[in-house]
Parts: structure tokens; C-alpha cells; sequence
């Protein structure tokens, strides 16, 4: 049996009245394939995040996540097949503390407490299994002395810290990163940075990034995208070759 | 269970509170006993909205609906369909639910102030069907003599008496179940879809799915604030869907605090229908002064009367 | 016989219409519901009542209306509503609680008895058509209606503030970065809206009766209205209306008991098929 790839994106296409937003882009992604997605404002980044965890429904092509097709799945059946995102904003909950925060991130996975039934009229914090998960979760995102801190006190780097901890709360196989340094200061960028590199050698990530140098320097596929559609991929030196990477960047 | 001083400070005042409670008909002051038991119905409605908008963030402006519907079929069935009163409160209690259930098919894609404007509406229908559908609903008169059995008064000679202790029963069951609910692991995901619902739909939720479940249980605990308004008034009219009695349960719980289900609600009808009470009786203008008075909370403390105590609390703290 | 009932309909159809454009610029551009508008409805017609009573003059009366309830707008946008923009829950408890204010200090003025404003003595009798009778306000109401109607479709079509208005109802941040002026944007659409209801209580009072408690009434159609026809959609905002007025008329006469309740059911079969309305788009209010 032939192993399809974790994650194909076949000829998808996304139009918002009248604007093509994205445009027949085509995209696969296997272990040791993790891809960084860079490109001008508006070239369709974000959107075709969107169209690939079903927040947008796509208007041509499909979708492929782990040999099954998606493309008119809902969101939830999709974020349960071993994918995770993040969001360009921080998309937290705003009034939860830190640990409620991963608590809700670890729905529908293994630290699952098996009493299925009564569960959800159990008190959430009584769940040892959880527990065990959300301690290492932020050890790995240093924020363990949040722990019951509400997630509006805190800073910005700390929330982008915790969006990083709920992406990779429940292991899964694929990371989405929308512009994970954004509004970072130059120490947090460091350690997220790190943190990101890590992760593109454990796990298949797609990142999206407008710091060219960082971007260039997480993984060994880039690829490019202006205007809706995917215009280049290759390695970070031919990017930095490409005349038309070059372009689109003068122009900017 | 008990972790800090804290805690065992709050579990001594619900203690005091829950005897001052039971000790009340003793204090053989009817007019005190029409009034907590007035709290405590009128409290569960508060409850109702304030569970939809501390939980979920919803602002629903149909909280007396399925008072309004049990009440009826209750009436209805003991009145008309000469049926006992225990299946006429079951079958009061199921066709809110059924009617719930749809409304909430119907509401449950808007959210903010579009949830705000079709509740308001739904309500409105309920309230025209009331008044409106006379062959039925008696129209202004309402439904009249609606009597429970007398084997219920077991508690005393008193029939106000009685009414209290059994509407104290329900109150507690109910407050009780929103407790715990609030503390659930389901109730920390309905605040997840309140503060960021595409979050949760990425995590795997079917958010739809709690949303609607909440909006069943708000319609629930008003519905049985029906049963209790049938109970110890005897009848049912359509004043108690009247666009002003939806305010009602709306500024008792932004009096109180929105974000505290429990305790804000419960303060908050209680200043409420206190105030209602004195200043009726002390002008006919008094609609001006509670709409002052909303006007005052809403732009001073927008998060009601609890939240001054919590300020408090975190001032001295940072100290 | 039915001519009548559709001319009469039409007739509610215009006042709703001028109150549906009001509350669709509050709705859809500043995400505010506005609770109180048809508390401007009724202070319009009981203001109009006392200046036509007293000057005998149906226009002046008309102008002070527009003038003094476009005030008391400007001055609940100038003075609450600005501070808490953005909020849109303690804005929208803002306007309730000033409804409820409203309500009552109408009684407290002008003592809860039921009014009617004079019909003007050029709108008085009827134009004959054959064996069809019109009367002349009901055609003056229409035709009223229709030119704010064309008014506003010119200001939406051909100017640059109507081109915001729109953009604005579909994504607030368009507006954000026209270089426009949105606090006084918000605070002259919250003006023209209340004037607008103002003068929908005095053709309302004109036509029918001026009724404490009626507020809560005339809002809830113009809500209805608003609802059928999709927020912030003009084009929704005349069906909407032609909808609500007709369905109101005919029910009325068929079975007067349920007159009220029959607006429902087209508004549950919108919901049902097209939550968004008639003519509104997919996910545009999502504060």
C-alpha cells in the first residue's frame, strides 16, 4: 500500500465576492516536509490556513488530511484527525486562566478521562490524567508560573507563549502557525523561535511568516505565495535566488 | 474540599444563610414570607438570564417564555382538561422545553445583539398569544383558581407557610444544580465558547451543540420559576410576559452582576423587587427612577453591585 | 374592499419604512439596538400632537418633531452612548433603560390619554377613481415614505458618505481607515435616525392613534421589519416593510384576534430559510 502524504492540498480555490483570495494552490506535506509559507499582505496566507482547518469552505479542489478526504468536513471533524493551529491574533480565552485554557485544549484527545458519561458534570479540575498533560505543556512553554492566571493580565509574549502550548497540547501530528513572532519582543522572539525550530524536526508544521530572515532560517522548504497563488517552493537559498521572490519583495 | 480561611468563611455564611432561611416562617411575618418567597421565584427567572449571560455571554430577552408557557399548561390542564396537577406541571414543564428547543434551533446561530433582538421578538409572539388568543388564554383575566392538593401542606397550618417551605425546596434544587453546573467541566467550556467560539471549534467542540444545551437549561429553570408562580399565586396572566417584566429580570441581574449567576442574581432581585415594592406605593413615577437607576449601573458599574465587594477584595490584596 | 385593506397597508408600510431605515443605520453601522426607537416614535407624535394643536400648523408641527426628537438623539449619542462604544451590550442596556425613562415621562406629560393629531386640511377627503376611494393622507403617507425612500437611495448610491454607510454595514474596518471621522459619523446617523422615527410618529399619530405603551409595539414591527428584510439592507428595508404593513392590514381584517401574532409567522419562516433575512449577507453582524 502506497502511504499517502499527512497532508495534500489539491488545486484549492477560495473566492470572496469576486476577490480570489486563494487560487488553484496545490501543496503536500509529509514528515520531514515541514514548510514555511511566506508572501505580501493579502497574498491569500491566512486564507488558505482557514481553508485547510474548514473555518472557510472551499470553492474548488480538495483537501486531504492523512489519506481522507476533508474538503466538506466541519471544522471540528477535521481539528480531531491530529491537527492544530494557530491564530495571527491571539484567539485565547480571554477570561479562563492558563490552566483552563489548555484544560479546554485537551478535549477529544488521549488525556481524555475515560468516565465518558458523567464527565462533563465532573468538576474540571478534578481530572489527574489532564492534569499530568497540562504541567508538561507548560513546562515546555515556560508559563508555569501563570498557572492560574487569567489570560487578560497577561502580556502579549505570554499569550503567544500560551497559543503555542495549545497547539501543541494534544501532540499532533500537524502544526498550522499563523505569523507566530508577531508584536514579539526581541527575547521572546528568541525563545519561540527556538521553540518552532524544534518542532519543525518533531512534527510536520506549516508556518506562515513575514520576517523573511526567520522564516528562511526554521526549515528547508519554503514557498511563496502573491496574489492567491503559490508561485514558488524550494529551499531557502533558491529562494533567496528567485527573481521573482526578489519582485514581489521590492515591490512591498 | 474546605482549602483556605476563605473557603471556610464562605461555607459558615451559606450555613447562617441556609438557617435564616428555614427560620423565616418563624419570624411569622407574613408580609416577610410573601416577599422571600417573591425573591425566590422572581430570583430563578434572574438565574435563568444570568446563567446565559455569565455562562455563554448571551443576552437572551425571553427569560419569562417558558414561565409563561408552563404557567399556562398548567392552567390549562388542571382548568380545562380537569387532569391532576402533578401531570399538568410535567406536561407544562416538557411543552416550554419543546418550544425551547425549537427557539433555541432558531437562535442559535446569532450571537451578541442579533441573539438580543430574536429573543426579543420571540418573546413578543409568546406575549401576543397570551393576550391575544382569548378562546384559550382568557385573554387580560388570565387563568384564574388554580389550586394545588391540599395533601402538600404538611409542613404547617399556615398555607403561606407551606408555600414557603415548598418554594424554598425547588429554589435550593435549582440554585443548587446551576451550582454545580457553573463548576462543571461543561460549564468551563460554555465559558470557552462565550470568550472565543471559533477557538472552540478548532479544539473539536461542537459549540452549536453546548450552546443549545444551555439555552435548554435557562428555559428549564424558568419554566419550573413557572411552577412555582402558579403555585403560590394560583393563576397565570399575561402580564408576567410583558416587555416590562422581561426588564425586570434583566436590570435584577445587571444590578446584581451579570458575571455572578448565583449570588448577583439573588442581590440583585433583592434590591429589585424591593425598590419595586416601596416605590410604587410612593409614587406613580417610579418607572423613571428604576430606569434611572438601571441608567446609573449601567454607566457607573457596568459589571453590577457584586463587583464593588470584588474590587474591594483585590484592592486590599494588592496591599 | 380589498383595494382599501392594500392601500391601508401600504400606508403602515411607509411609516415602518421610515422608521426601518433609522433603526437599520443604528443597527448595522454602529451595532447598536437601539431599544428606544419607537419611544422616538411616540415622543414624535405626541410633540407633533401639542405643536399642531397649538399653531394649527400640520408642517411646523412636522419640523419642531424632526428637530426635537433628532436633539434628544444627538444628545443620547453625545452623552451615554459615546462612552461605552464598542460595548455593544451596555449600549444596547443604555437605550433600554432610557425606553423605559421614555415611557413613562410620555404618561407623566401628556397624562396617558389616547391622541390623534389633526389631518391637515390639504390631506383631508379623498380622491375618487372610479368606484375606489383613496383617501388623500394615506397617499400622502406613501408618497412621503417613497421620497425619503429616493432621498436615501440617492445619498446611499451617489455620495461619498452613503458609499461608507454601506461599506461600514458590510466591515466596520473599511470605515476605520477612510480617514473618516467616525465618532461624528455615529453621532449624525444616531441624529437622522431619531428624527427620522420623530416624523414616523407624526404620520403614525396623524394616520392612527397615538396610544401609551404603543412604543413597545411600533418597535417590535420595525424590528420585524428589519429582520425580514436582512440588517442594514435598504432594498430589505422596503419589502420588509410592504411585508409587515400588508400582512398586518389583511390580518387584521380576516382575524382581528390574531392580528399580532400573524406578523410572526413570516419572520419564523425567514429565520427558518434565510436566518440572515431577505437580502442580508451571510455573517455580517458578528461582534
Amino acid at each position: 500500500m502506497s502511504k499517502q502524504p499527512a497532508l495534500v492540498i489539491e488545486n484549492v480555490t477560495k473566492n470572496f465576492g469576486g476577490v480570489c483570495a486563494v487560487d488553484h494552490v496545490s501543496l503536500s506535506l509529509d514528515t520531514g516536509e515541514s514548510t514555511v509559507i511566506i508572501g505580501p499582505n493579502g497574498a491569500g496566507k491566512t486564507s488558505l490556513f482557514n481553508l485547510i482547518t474548514g473555518t472557510y469552505l472551499l470553492d474548488e479542489g480538495r483537501i486531504l488530511l492523512f489519506g481522507e478526504d476533508v474538503s466538506r468536513k466541519p471544522v471540528q471533524v477535521r481539528s480531531q484527525l491530529s491537527m492544530s493551529r494557530t491564530y495571527q491574533t491571539c484567539n485565547l480565552f480571554a477570561e479562563l486562566t492558563v490552566e483552563q485554557n489548555l484544560y479546554l485544549a485537551l478535549h477529544n484527545s488521549k488525556w481524555r478521562a475515560s468516565r465518558k458519561a458523567l464527565e462533563p458534570f465532573m468538576p474540571w479540575f478534578t481530572n489527574r490524567t489532564r492534569k499530568e498533560r497540562i504541567d508538561e505543556v507548560l513546562e515546555a512553554v515556560q508559563l508555569e508560573h501563570l498557572r492560574n492566571t487569567q489570560i487578560l493580565n497577561m502580556s502579549h509574549g505570554e499569550q503567544r507563549q500560551l497559543e503555542l502550548g495549545i497547539a501543541i497540547a494534544t501532540d499532533p501530528k500537524i502544526i498550522l502557525f499563523d505569523e507566530p513572532m508577531a508584536g514579539l519582543s526581541p527575547t521572546e522572539r528568541v525563545f519561540i523561535g527556538e521553540l518552532i525550530k524544534k518542532l519543525a524536526k518533531e512534527k510536520i508544521i506549516l508556518v506562515i511568516e513575514h520576517d523573511m530572515e526567520f522564516a528562511l532560517s526554521i526549515t528547508e522548504r519554503v514557498a511563496v505565495m502573491n496574489h492567491g497563488k503559490l508561485i514558488f517552493i524550494g529551499t531557502p537559498d533558491e529562494v533567496r535566488a528567485s527573481e521573482a521572490v526578489q519582485r514581489i519583495y521590492k515591490l512591498d | 474540599m474546605i482549602k483556605s480561611k476563605t473557603d471556610k468563611f464562605r461555607l459558615s455564611g451559606l450555613l447562617a444563610l441556609l438557617l435564616f432561611l428555614i427560620a423565616v416562617p418563624m419570624l411569622s411575618s407574613s408580609f416577610l414570607i410573601t416577599m422571600m418567597i417573591r425573591y425566590m421565584y422572581y430570583g430563578l427567572l434572574t438565574i435563568s438570564f444570568a446563567f446565559l449571560a455569565s455562562q455563554l455571554g448571551l443576552f437572551s430577552l425571553m427569560v419569562p417564555v417558558s414561565l409563561t408557557i408552563c404557567g399556562y399548561i398548567i392552567g390549562l390542564g388542571v382548568l380545562r382538561w380537569n387532569m391532576s396537577i402533578w401531570l399538568a406541571i410535567l406536561l407544562g414543564i416538557l411543552g416550554s422545553q419543546l418550544f425551547a428547543a425549537l427557539c433555541g434551533v432558531m437562535v442559535n446561530k446569532s450571537k451578541g445583539i442579533s441573539f438580543l433582538m430574536l429573543t426579543l421578538v420571540i418573546s413578543q409572539l409568546v406575549w401576543a398569544l397570551s393576550l391575544q388568543w382569548t378562546t384559550v388564554t382568557n385573554g387580560t383575566t388570565g387563568l384564574l383558581d388554580i389550586r394545588f392538593p391540599e395533601y402538600i401542606n404538611i409542613f404547617s397550618a399556615q398555607p403561606n407557610v407551606n408555600q414557603y417551605y415548598w418554594t424554598f425546596i425547588v429554589f435550593v434544587l435549582c440554585v443548587a444544580l446551576v451550582f454545580l453546573l457553573t463548576r462543571s467541566s461543561y460549564g468551563l467550556r460554555l465559558r470557552g465558547v462565550r470568550d472565543s467560539e471559533s477557538r472552540m471549534m478548532a479544539l473539536g467542540y461542537h459549540t452549536s451543540t453546548l450552546k443549545w444545551t444551555a439555552f435548554m437549561i435557562a428555559n428549564l429553570i424558568s419554566a419550573i420559576a413557572g411552577v412555582l408562580y402558579v403555585y403560590n399565586n394560583g393563576m397565570i396572566t399575561p402580564d408576567v410576559m410583558t416587555l416590562s417584566s422581561t426588564n425586570k429580570s434583566l436590570i435584577s441581574s445587571i444590578l446584581g452582576g451579570a458575571g455572578t449567576p448565583l449570588l448577583g442574581s439573588m442581590i440583585g432581585t433583592v434590591i429589585y423587587r424591593t425598590f419595586d415594592v416601596m416605590l410604587s406605593g410612593l409614587t406613580r413615577r417610579y418607572l423613571t427612577l428604576v430606569g434611572l437607576l438601571f441608567l446609573t449601573v449601567v454607566m457607573i458599574l457596568p459589571d453590577g453591585i457584586t463587583s464593588v465587594a470584588k474590587r474591594f477584595r483585590r484592592g486590599k490584596r494588592h496591599e | 374592499m380589498y383595494l382599501m385593506v392594500i392601500l391601508n397597508g401600504l400606508t403602515m408600510a411607509g411609516y415602518l419604512f421610515i422608521m426601518a431605515i433609522g433603526l437599520n443605520l443604528s443597527f448595522g453601522l454602529m451595532r447598536i439596538c437601539n431599544m428606544n426607537h419607537g419611544t422616538f416614535y411616540l415622543l414624535g407624535g405626541f410633540i407633533g400632537w401639542s405643536v399642531v394643536k397649538a399653531t394649527g400648523n400640520w408642517w411646523l408641527g412636522l419640523v419642531v418633531v424632526a428637530a426635537a426628537v433628532g436633539l434628544i438623539a444627538f444628545l443620547e449619542e453625545f452623552l451615554l452612548l459615546r462612552r461605552a462604544r464598542g460595548k455593544t451590550t451596555v449600549e444596547t442596556l443604555i437605550t433600554l433603560s432610557l425606553s423605559i425613562i421614555g415611557t413613562d415621562l410620555i404618561i407623566a406629560i401628556w397624562t396617558g390619554k389616547t391622541r390623534q393629531i389633526d389631518i391637515p386640511d390639504f390631506a383631508k377627503g379623498i380622491y375618487r377613481v372610479g368606484n375606489y376611494f383613496f383617501p388623500k393622507f394615506n397617499v400622502l403617507i406613501i408618497l412621503f415614505a417613497v421620497a425619503i425612500g429616493f432621498i436615501f437611495w440617492l445619498i446611499y448610491q451617489k455620495t461619498k458618505i452613503g458609499m461608507i454607510l454601506r461599506a461600514g454595514v458590510d466591515n466596520f474596518e473599511i470605515v476605520a481607515t477612510c480617514g473618516i471621522n467616525i465618532k461624528r459619523l455615529f453621532t449624525a446617523v444616531f441624529t437622522v435616525s431619531g428624527a427620522l422615527a420623530g416624523i414616523a410618529g407624526v404620520f403614525g399619530g396623524t394616520y392612527q392613534m397615538l396610544v401609551s405603551g404603543q412604543d413597545g409595539t411600533v418597535m417590535i414591527y420595525t424590528l420585524l421589519v428589519v429582520i425580514i428584510g436582512g440588517i442594514g439592507s435598504f432594498g430589505g428595508a422596503i419589502v420588509g416593510s410592504i411585508v409587515i404593513g400588508l400582512i398586518y392590514t389583511v390580518g387584521t381584517m380576516l382575524a382581528p384576534q390574531f392580528s399580532y401574532f400573524f406578523l410572526f409567522a413570516p419572520v419564523a419562516l425567514v429565520l427558518a430559510f434565510r436566518p440572515q433575512g431577505l437580502f442580508g449577507k451571510v455573517g455580517r453582524i458578528d461582534d
